[in-house]
């Protein structure tokens, strides 16, 4: 299968003068042509730090230490940054959490998309504002030309939202990343925003890679999961196999917590872990797992199959899926 | 009958921005909390759920309207005389790093509230801290270590240790979980639980986020624009909410289950300036049900079954509708 966006054995750290911190530490991951993937995981395990690798977004003390990032068949680590700006908008793009932060807050929106449509190509003004002008009613806007001369202070978080997926959207990407689309979002306007960014991707074939620490809008808007964990992929499988069958424990944990919500039950399990504990060898969630067996603590364990298209991390998949051990 | 521990009439708050421009943050909310029970206010940003938690504490003055605790007023009463009442009603708030002094041990955070109130002799204390300590799921481990040292959920932990252990009346939550993440939003929520079946204290648990409060409490109240539009026990607006607004907020959870049907019952636009309230109901700009009627009048907040109140002049003639106005999808990319 030709994958557009793959990613393999992603090491990156964060250089501090008392050491490096592994954030990244052996990611693997592939987005197909027209899929939509959603990687979970709770904050601080490299979500964001993911996505802007890929796009080649980090600097220093951020460090690509090891892996390879191909997108479309070619290499996009070590590409010089001329290349890297071809790719970025018309290849891949990116919608940023806490949409206010990534506009400039003295220049008005419509300049901003306006700058964006014209950063490919050579669109004259004329045109890039009809171009501005369409992308903002696309998001939803219903009456953009009186808004292109707003601030973003002037406009809610939502509509900040979209115009970033205007933005995002303008050379027609074939690969969307959206990194927690949703955050700080008021619930009636998260729907409508994921619906607008579904809806979109779908219009155009795009592919989706959708970051979020919310399994239900993964549920709801991926064919395909991954579960980050400290820096790990820790299991992946489409969507229906995952929500019925999730392998990992800490997966499980995941669900259970959330799933709470729903059936009035308790959720809690396991205790809660300590600021950077992760261990430096042996499986990162070993501390917290608990169903850890000896060498959980001194080996790292492979993400495995489980059926075919279901990887998971851990030793027991097989007990586990058979239910011969209990999380 | 005893008194209930709160009782909230008529409450009013607007804050002027000069140049006739007022931000009409509550509208006139009436509710009351009976003692041992929890009661959840939920609201999107800019509801005035918050709001009208500060006026509780007295944190602001309310523009008008009454909150009594424990049959006595407090609305207006001295600061000297309230401060003595203040012990009892006490707050956990939603940041829980920034909401703890980042140069106090842990010990010493929770001991502060002991030392003010002073109803326990000095030599007390220690094995009170350690009492709260474990009550709240943490060990004799944390007494010196510093809020930066723990995970956000420990953190929490430590916030409610401290808004307990004057053992209060009344605690009010305000987004106690939602700067949490799933699994430990998950644990803080269970430890209230039992905290709350244990201990007998009332809750005002203020929150956007409906699954968070489902198992926290008994009865829920949902704001919007400044005016609760229904209220009711918990599980029954789960399962029947009346109000078009509790209905659009209940359809928008998504649970972790791509097999859930979802219902599409969703708003139009966005939520209004609290500065230019729509005329007549506050949701008719957004609500699929809207007729001429809501345009005129703000429906009043009425009996609809034991228990339940709800404002809408529609609920309960949705089937005169035919389909709700269609949710404005968006184009093709172009």
């Amino acid at each position: 299968m030709d994958c557009l966006l793959e990613i393999t054995d992603l090491h990156v750290e964060y250089r501090r003068d008392a050491g490096h911190v592994r954030v990244l530490d052996g990611v693997d991951l592939s987005v197909s042509p027209g899929e939509s993937l959603g990687v979970v995981g709770e904050s601080g395990v490299g979500k964001t730090v993911l996505v802007r690798a890929v796009l080649g977004l980090l600097e220093p003390p951020w460090r690509i230490s090891r892996g390879r990032i191909r997108y479309d068949g070619e290499d996009l680590l070590g590409r010089p940054e001329r290349e890297l700006r071809a790719i970025r908008g018309r290849g891949i793009a990116l919608t940023t959490h806490e949409p206010r932060k990534h506009l400039n807050p003295v220049l008005p929106i419509g300049a901003q998309v306006v700058e964006v449509v014209r950063a490919h190509g050579d669109t004259g003004r004329t045109e890039a504002r009809q171009r501005a002008l369409a992308l903002l009613r696309m998001v939803g806007f219903p009456d953009p030309e009186a808004r292109l001369s707003a601030y973003p202070h002037e406009l809610s978080g939502g509509m900040c939202q979209r115009v970033i997926i205007a933005m995002a959207l303008a050379h027609s990407p074939k690969l969307l990343m959206a990194d927690e689309p949703t955050a700080g979002l008021d619930v009636t306007i998260s729907l409508q925003v994921l619906d607008l960014m579904q809806g979109l991707v779908r219009g155009s074939g795009s592919s989706l890679l959708l970051v979020s620490r919310d399994l239900g809008v993964v549920a709801h808007y991926c064919q395909r999961v991954a579960v980050m964990y400290q820096g790990r992929i820790v299991e992946s499988a489409d969507v229906i196999p995952f929500f019925a069958q999730a392998t990992h424990p800490y997966s499980r944990r995941l669900l259970r917590a959330a799933a709470a919500a729903r059936d009035d039950r308790r959720g809690s399990a396991g205790p809660a872990s300590r600021r950077g504990d992760a261990p430096a060898v042996g499986c990162a969630y070993a501390p917290r797992c608990p169903v850890r067996v000896a060498r959980c603590s001194t080996e790292i364990p492979p993400l495995a199959p489980v059926t075919p298209g279901h990887l998971s991390r851990c030793f027991l998949n097989a007990d586990i899926a058979a239910g011969r051990v209990t999380v | 009958m005893a008194a209930p521990v709160l009782e909230v009439d008529g409450l009013v708050k607007h804050f002027p921005q000069g140049r006739a421009r007022t931000v009409k943050a509550v509208n006139g909310v009436s509710f009351h909390i009976d003692r041992g029970e929890a009661l959840a206010l939920v609201g999107e940003s800019g509801s005035g759920k918050t709001t009208v938690g500060r006026c509780i504490l007295r944190l602001i003055e309310p523009t008008s309207g009454r909150v009594s605790f424990l049959g006595e007023t407090i609305t207006g009463m001295p600061p000297e005389q309230f401060r003595h009442r203040r012990p009892r009603i006490q707050l956990v708030f939603q940041e829980p790093y920034d909401s703890l002094n980042p140069r106090m041990r842990i010990g010493r955070i929770i001991d502060e509230p002991l030392m003010l109130a002073r109803r326990i002799l000095p030599l007390a204390r220690p094995a009170r801290v350690l009492e709260l300590l474990d009550m709240v799921g943490l060990g004799a481990s944390v007494l010196n270590l510093y809020p930066h040292q723990l995970s956000g959920g420990e953190q929490q932990r430590v916030g409610i240790a401290r808004a307990i252990a004057t053992e209060p009346d009344l605690v009010v939550l305000d987004e106690p979980t939602s700067a949490l993440d799933v699994s430990v939003r998950a644990e803080i929520l269970d430890l209230l639980t039992d905290l709350q079946e244990r201990l007998g204290f009332a809750y005002l648990f203020i929150s956007h986020d409906l699954t968070a409060v489902r198992r926290v409490c008994q009865r829920v109240a949902i704001m919007y624009l400044g005016k609760i539009v229904e209220t009711g026990p918990t599980d029954e607006i789960f399962a029947s909410p009346i109000h078009p607004y509790s209905r659009a907020l209940l359809s928008s959870v998504l649970y972790p289950d791509p097999a859930q049907q979802r219902s599409r019952f969703l708003l139009v636009g966005e939520i209004p300036s609290p500065i230019d309230l729509p005329a007549g109901c506050h949701l008719h700009p957004r609500c699929p049900w809207a007729a001429d009627e809501c345009i005129r009048a703000y429906p009043p907040l009425e009996a609809r079954q034991p228990g339940r109140l709800a404002a809408c002049f529609r609920a309960g003639h949705e089937g005169e509708t035919v389909e709700p106005r269609a949710y404005a999808r968006p184009g093709t990319p172009g």
